[in-house]
């Protein structure tokens, strides 16, 4: 593990306080959540076939899972809701140390790169918005994030939404090998459709084992020959040594995107879509420093994603979309720290992206879902939607409303978020 | 099912699928009888867990050399907490609380981690088949904790599975529950020490309240689970009735270790599904896991989650029930579940589908090849960051839920190319090359007493590699028989 292992924890201003009062309690430790454990970023990337319907562009899609349910309302701040300082007490963020958006909302700190892709017209930010559902727990939540159905009643569907789109596309003749994936597989991408993985080599064998084993299981076991198959041949494509030259001092989920983005890049039969893990958004205790620390490696990691793609020449063909399964409490709680909420931001960039606004239907912090925490306006299932429509040019509403998203034909794809 | 199984069938499922793998200084044959592999699943219920004892963990005392000598639990909880005590003899303690980050003298908490993990390798080592290991290791998981959220976490994630998880793995759940919520890395792993009754006397005075964290996962992943039919209500009274579950803080000398604070606990009576608990303090809380512990959805979620981590990703319903009646009628009784689920015929299907998860594939390779103590402790670093690397590593899950039980998260390409590589890297570290049993005997030979039924193809290939060790166990690790379960 990282630094953090030795980072035993942040004493609670409050707490110390009333310790200097000799109250014994508060002289408890008291700990981050496990907040700043981004190093067990992964990725996980699927083949896209070859649009019918698309035009002639090659679009690419990172999508950016931010476990833990990432705190929208100090990330794009709505300075300008006059109840936001007053909930968020000491952990309002104040308009002086932040990145302005418009004169509404402002953007944290840690996402100067974002910012400069915003200027730029190449990022926006989707604000009051949720998953479908809004019980605040985190497996449920990502669950139906990425499983794509309603969620208003008990659910174990298996099998994710992205992997039912790739079911349903066309595939043409220069791709075949299914998609890719590093670690454990993200529900987003299970089903039907085969995944490739990817993670570096650490420990290489020596030469001619692979070719020895790889023979082995060709005359033995046929799935494993077909995943070791798949699992070298994605190995040479992500190590390919091209590109620009980037800081040797990276974190590990800075190494994710940077491979994400070369295989996203590798011309034919590559991979176009991928998914990222990004874990540790669960701020229950200590959220600035741990907020601040996960965007800062997420802002860099973006950065290196972006050098490579413009490098490769496909950054104006790309949307990076980040979601995360829910927001946090509008007011904070007793640890300075935040619980689980319902609304939240979604934060788009590319080249692609029809970006440089915030795009909201702002229900007000004096509107609150269930008294405590951010009512989402918008359904993230039509940010998706407005991502598959128009930068992967999947039209068929048939499609759209009863396969990928089962039950969603009132739910419309959010307009203005792609260039077309 | 078991009755279609021919009996080396059988001892490859007992092997593979309950077990942690051949075990190279093994004594029995397992398809000797027709029920001699599922004899060897009962004879390991009976004789029970191998137990650890505190002074068996050695853990560096200081920084300046290299001695290793062992701690007791309240010395352990106080480096935890980075309080600083010289450890001999106890009664001349002096502390030197140090503060910030990289500023450690040793013992760390991540030493004491270390040190358990170490001496497992050699108790893994013991056991014929290893279901009792397997069972601890299972509820290991059904507790999850993240060790490297605080050094509490990290310095008795060890003591939590050998005086709780292990002691009563063929004990009560209830117990182990109980055991498990009030043991400090559960407590501080899911905020319970920051959790405070908003009428309490803190409570009022610091103007703070309760965090749900612990209550909304014992009901959601430890006990009845999610659909157990609970409410957000219910997330909040157990919340309550929790408050005051708190462990001791920096100034005590009890630093670390769990106390029952009434200052801290929410006064009052608060119903968790559909009973109501008025009980003064602690009791309250044990009355609530109590009940939770013995709830018929929790023998549902317990049933299907050991078939699904044991037998299949999509257990029937039928097997669901006849696992979760043996919870129901022995009252949670973790014996009468775990022998019922030796004695369900349907859970002995065919072996060679799936695959084995990493970390007990890992842990088979220390059997197959042979340790000493020594040698097998000195694995340990390579053990870890290898089980890191595989995502499957005891202790670092990132989220309560624990790893998964779903076999597509670990049958992907990816994680088979890095199956080759980790078995390598293992017996790198390990010197498998030095032994000189291989001037006696041939890697192919060895293959063929831990696996019987080798194909021809696999034990041709080992045989090509028996001039290089290294590479032919190599292989022999990732061979379909090895991997499969």
């Amino acid at each position: 593990m990282s630094a953090h292992d030795h980072d035993l924890t942040q004493l609670d201003s409050r707490i110390v306080a009333s310790a200097a009062e000799g109250c014994e309690e508060s002289k408890l430790l008291l700990s981050r959540r496990a907040a700043l454990g981004l190093s067990a970023g992964f990725f996980t990337w699927a083949f896209t076939p070859h649009l019918a319907e698309a035009s002639s562009s090659d679009p690419r899609l990172l999508i950016v899972l931010l476990r833990g349910g990432m705190d929208g309302l100090n990330v794009a701040v709505p300075i300008g809701d006059p109840q936001y300082a007053k909930l968020r007490g000491r952990l309002a963020l104040v308009k002086e140390n932040l990145l302005p958006l418009n004169s509404y909302f402002y953007l944290h700190p840690s996402l100067a790169f974002f910012k400069t892709l915003y200027n730029a017209g190449q990022a926006t930010i989707v604000h009051a918005v949720a998953p479908p559902m809004k019980n605040r727990s985190h497996f449920e939540c990502q669950r139906n994030l990425e499983n794509g159905t309603p969620g208003d009643k008990e659910d174990r569907t298996t099998g994710g939404w992205l992997n039912r789109l790739l079911s349903k596309l066309t595939p043409a003749d220069r791709v075949k090998a299914g998609a890719l994936q590093i670690g454990p597989t993200p529900l987003i991408l299970q089903g039907t459709e085969k995944v490739l993985s990817w993670s570096p080599t650490l420990w290489p064998r020596p030469a001619g084992f692979d070719t020895s084993l790889l023979n082995l299981y060709k005359s033995t076991d046929s799935a494993l020959y077909d995943l070791l198959l798949k699992g070298i041949t994605a190995n040479s494509l992500a190590t390919s040594t091209s590109g620009p030259a980037l800081s040797p001092d990276a974190s590990s989920l800075q190494l994710s995107f940077r491979g994400a983005a070369k295989l996203l890049g590798a011309p034919s039969g590559a991979p176009r879509i991928a998914v990222l893990n990004v874990e540790g958004w669960d701020t229950h205790v200590g959220q600035p420093q741990a907020l601040a620390a996960n965007l800062n490696n997420l802002d860099k990691s973006l950065s290196d994603f972006t050098a490579i793609a413009k490098n490769s020449g496909y950054w104006n063909d790309t949307v990076v979309l980040c979601v995360t399964e829910f927001g946090r409490t509008a007011k904070g709680n007793s640890d300075n720290g935040t619980d689980h909420g319902v609304g939240t931001v979604a934060m788009l960039a590319g080249g692609a992206v029809k970006g440089g606004k915030v795009v909201a239907n702002w229900p007000g912090l004096s509107n609150l879902y269930d008294g405590r925490d951010l009512r989402p306006t918008y359904d993230l299932r039509q940010v998706f939607k407005s991502v598959i429509r128009s930068h992967l040019g999947v039209q068929d509403k048939k499609i759209l409303d009863e396969v990928v998203f089962p039950g969603s034909s009132l739910i419309s794809a959010l307009p203005e978020l792609i260039r077309t | 099912m078991y009755s279609t199984l021919t009996p080396q069938e059988r001892a490859r499922v007992a092997l593979m699928r309950f077990g942690l793998g051949p075990n190279v200084n093994g004594k029995k044959n397992l398809s000797a009888s027709p029920h001699a592999a599922r004899q060897a699943l009962l004879d390991e219920i009976a004789a029970g867990p191998a137990r650890i004892s505190e002074a068996e963990i050695k853990v560096p005392s200081t920084d300046q050399n290299d001695q290793k000598v062992s701690f007791t639990f309240p010395q352990t909880c106080r480096y935890g907490m980075n309080l600083r005590t010289k450890p001999v003899p106890a009664s001349s303690t002096t502390e030197v609380p140090t503060e910030g980050v990289h500023n450690y003298v040793r013992p760390t908490p991540w030493d004491f981690q270390s040190a358990e993990r170490a001496l497992r390798l050699v108790k893994y080592q013991e056991p014929e088949v290893g279901f009792v290991e397997r069972l601890v290791l299972f509820w290991v998981n059904h507790f999850s904790i993240l060790s490297s959220k605080h050094g509490i976490i990290a310095a008795t994630a060890g003591h939590l599975e050998r005086t709780v998880i292990r002691q009563h793995v063929l004990g009560n759940f209830a117990d182990m529950l109980k055991g498990v919520i009030k043991h400090p890395a559960m407590i501080t792993y899911l905020d319970n020490h920051v959790s405070y009754g908003p009428t309490s006397t803190l409570g009022r005075r610091w103007k703070a309240t309760y965090n749900e964290n612990l209550a909304r996962e014992i009901l959601e992943l430890h006990t009845v689970g999610v659909y157990g039919g609970y409410s957000q209500n219910d997330v909040i009274g157990l919340a309550k009735i929790i408050t005051g579950w708190t462990i001791y803080p920096y100034n005590n000398g009890n630093a670390g270790q769990f106390y029952f604070n009434k200052d801290l606990h929410e006064p009052g009576a608060f119903t968790v599904i559909g009973k109501e608990f008025a009980q003064a303090g602690e009791a309250q809380g044990t009355a609530a896991l109590e009940h939770l512990a013995i709830h018929p959805a929790t023998a549902q979620h317990i049933a299907r989650k050991l078939l699904r981590h044991f037998v299949t990703d999509n257990p029937t319903e039928k097997m669901i029930q006849e696992l979760a009646d043996a919870f129901v009628v022995s009252n949670g009784n973790l014996k009468a579940v775990s022998t019922a689920l030796v004695n369900l015929d349907s859970a002995w299907i065919k072996p060679g589908t799936g695959i084995r998860r990493p970390y007990e594939w890992m842990v088979s390779i220390v059997r197959g090849v042979g340790f000493s103590g020594a040698n097998a402790m000195a694995l340990e670093p390579a053990f870890d960051i290898i089980n890191t690397n595989m995502s499957n590593q005891i202790w670092k899950h990132m989220t309560p839920d624990g790893y998964p039980d779903d076999n597509y998260v670990w049958e992907t390409p990816d994680a088979v190319r890095v199956r080759k590589d980790a078995a390598g890297h293992l017996l790198a570290t390990g010197a498998v090359w030095k032994d000189p049993k291989w001037k006696s005997q041939k890697p192919s030979e060895l293959a063929k007493t831990l696996v019987p039924h080798l194909s021809m193809a696999a034990a041709s290939a080992i045989q090509k590699l028996d001039r290089d060790p290294m590479q032919a166990l190599n292989l022999l690790f990732v061979t379909p028989e090895y991997l499969r379960r």
